[in-house]
């Protein structure tokens, strides 16, 4: 059975578990276990567990003006509470998104990053918030951190391109405000991911031209989908878009998606052309930065 | 194998089992409690639910090595509690209740919803000290505790059983609401 005998460590300290990690080529971290618990093959009978929960500081909270720390242990339950008052929607609707309330008391930020072959809303809404991940290699002799941006963390099939013994240690979630923010999760993540998509978008907005554009549409079993030409070509448009330039740009992205990602369905790639159409076509101009401007004359 | 101490429905336990073996499958195989589900092998039944700790938790996603002095409740015991009471006699009004094959997953879900829902009333002092530093957006959400229909949908996302519509789910986790303050059920 999986759960066969296994050896268990429970670390206190970074430093003991990197202590730990450095002897130690199969040691699989646990967090809230929602993903290890489920998976039938997944653990080996070599594997030692090493679990997280007794390392303080991995459930910590900081936070500045521009950026929000956040420990990979915190649980998603608990960074959407404390989020309320710091986070735009996006990143609220995202988590709200996450599961159920039962099982986001479980799921930790590290663990929902890190699941090797799955990806949810929580990545892609990350990456269009400029979140970067503190890595730390454990496997070295000296204790190497280094800062990415979250979405080098995959490849364009979604799966988790770090090292066995790298631990994600924290996310930085950076705080800039934009004028639009959209989430649309499509289909039952829980039972049928494979036909799910997701989309995280937001948007700057000065007057009546789109400045900013980020995007990610998720396909949970298939991949993510970062389009930063189209995003850039959309910089300077004029809103409202008109609907031939909504329809050309939602083609473009649903063409580029299935150069990009295999496996994904033709409903999927229909449901993600019209739901591109109708968030390019509901921006406005932003009516407070055209108020402001009149009133500097 | 781990030593384990911990309580299960108000009774001190010590048991040695594998570190990774579902809370689940301990309930069943070891403790011979039957009522629950053993492991639906990731198909989200929602029948193992438990109380862990006092927060409804499915069993087949908590390992040995987690229960170490912690509290385990089962159904059977929940069944006790005043909260419990409460739910069934709001079930007895509006004469609508779970099938047996979900009745005490469902109803643990109604006890999640209607726990959150008092946390969320009482939690204002605590996250002032984090929010300080924030522009506040005028987002309040705890001055009172809503239950909304959409929450409740999905929340039940992990008892797929049909048997009752999301409409009726929701009329009664606002009823037991209404119910838990009036008779000031804590
Ligand atoms: C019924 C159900 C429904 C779900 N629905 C959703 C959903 O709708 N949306 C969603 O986003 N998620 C959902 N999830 C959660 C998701 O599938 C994963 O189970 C979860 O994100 C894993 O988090 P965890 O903390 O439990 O991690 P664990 O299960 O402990 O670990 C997951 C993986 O990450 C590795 N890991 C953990 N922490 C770190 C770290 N700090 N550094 C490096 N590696 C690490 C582990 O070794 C393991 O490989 C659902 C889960 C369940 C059971
Ligand atoms: S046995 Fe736990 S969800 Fe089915």
């Amino acid at each position: 059975m999986f759960y066969s005998n296994k050896k268990l460590i429970s670390p206190t300290t970074i430093n003991e578990l990197h202590a730990i990690m450095k002897s130690r080529t199969n040691g699989i971290f646990f967090a809230g276990g929602t993903y290890i618990m489920n998976q039938q093959n997944y653990l080996k009978e070599e594997d030692t567990i090493i679990d997280l929960s007794n390392i303080k500081e991995l459930d910590e909270i900081t936070r500045n003006i521009q950026f929000v720390d956040v420990g990979c242990m915190v649980t998603a339950n608990k960074l959407l509470d404390i989020g309320k008052l710091a986070f735009t929607d996006l990143l609220l609707d995202t988590l709200h998104n996450t599961a159920t309330h039962i099982i986001r008391n479980q799921i930790t930020i590290g663990g929902a990053l890190c699941t090797p072959d799955i990806r949810y809303s929580l990545p892609g809404t990350l990456s269009i918030m400029n979140t970067v991940v503190e890595l730390l290699d454990l496997s070295q002799d000296k204790l190497v951190s280094k800062f990415i941006p979250i979405d080098k963390l995959y490849n364009t099939k979604g799966e988790l391109q770090i090292e066995k013994g790298v631990l994600l240690k924290k996310i930085r979630i950076s705080l800039d405000n934009y004028d639009f923010e959209k989430f649309f999760c499509i289909g039952d993540p829980i039972r049928k991911p494979e036909s799910t998509l997701i989309i995280s978008f937001r948007a700057n907005i000065d007057q009546t031209i789109l400045n900013k554009v980020n995007m990610c549409v998720t396909f949970p079993t298939c991949g993510m989908y970062i389009s930063n030409e189209i995003a850039q070509e959309l910089i300077g448009a004029q809103l409202p878009l008109t609907i031939s330039r909504t329809i050309i740009i939602s083609e473009k992205i649903t063409n580029d998606i299935k150069k990009e990602i295999t496996g994904i369905s033709a409903l999927q790639i229909e449901r993600c052309k019209r739901l591109i159409q109708s968030i390019l076509f509901e921006i406005e101009p932003n009516q407070e930065s055209i108020e402001i401007s009149e009133g500097l004359f | 194998m781990i030593k384990l101490s911990f309580t299960l429905n108000k009774n001190r336990l010590e048991l040695m089992v594998s570190e990774m073996k579902p809370l689940s499958q301990i309930l069943y195989e070891d403790l011979q409690i039957d009522t629950q589900e053993r492991n639906c092998n990731g198909k989200v039944c929602g029948n193992c639910l438990v109380l862990f700790d006092k927060e409804p938790t499915l069993g087949c996603l908590i390992p040995a090595f987690k229960l170490q002095n912690k509290t385990v409740t089962t159904f059977d015991s929940f069944m006790q509690t005043a909260h419990y009471r409460n739910i069934r006699r709001i079930y007895t009004q509006l004469n609508i209740e779970p099938c047996p094959n979900c009745y005490a997953a469902k109803t643990l879900i109604f006890e999640s919803i209607l726990l959150k829902s008092k946390t969320k009333a009482s939690q204002t002092s605590t996250l002032d000290d984090f929010s300080k530093n924030f522009v506040n957006k005028g987002k309040n959400i705890f001055d009172k505790p809503e239950i909304l229909a959409e929450t409740i949908e999905r929340e039940f996302l992990i008892s797929p059983c049909p048997c009752m519509n999301s409409q009726e789910l929701f009329e009664i986790a606002i009823k037991a609401q209404e119910d838990r303050i009036k008779r000031r059920v804590l």
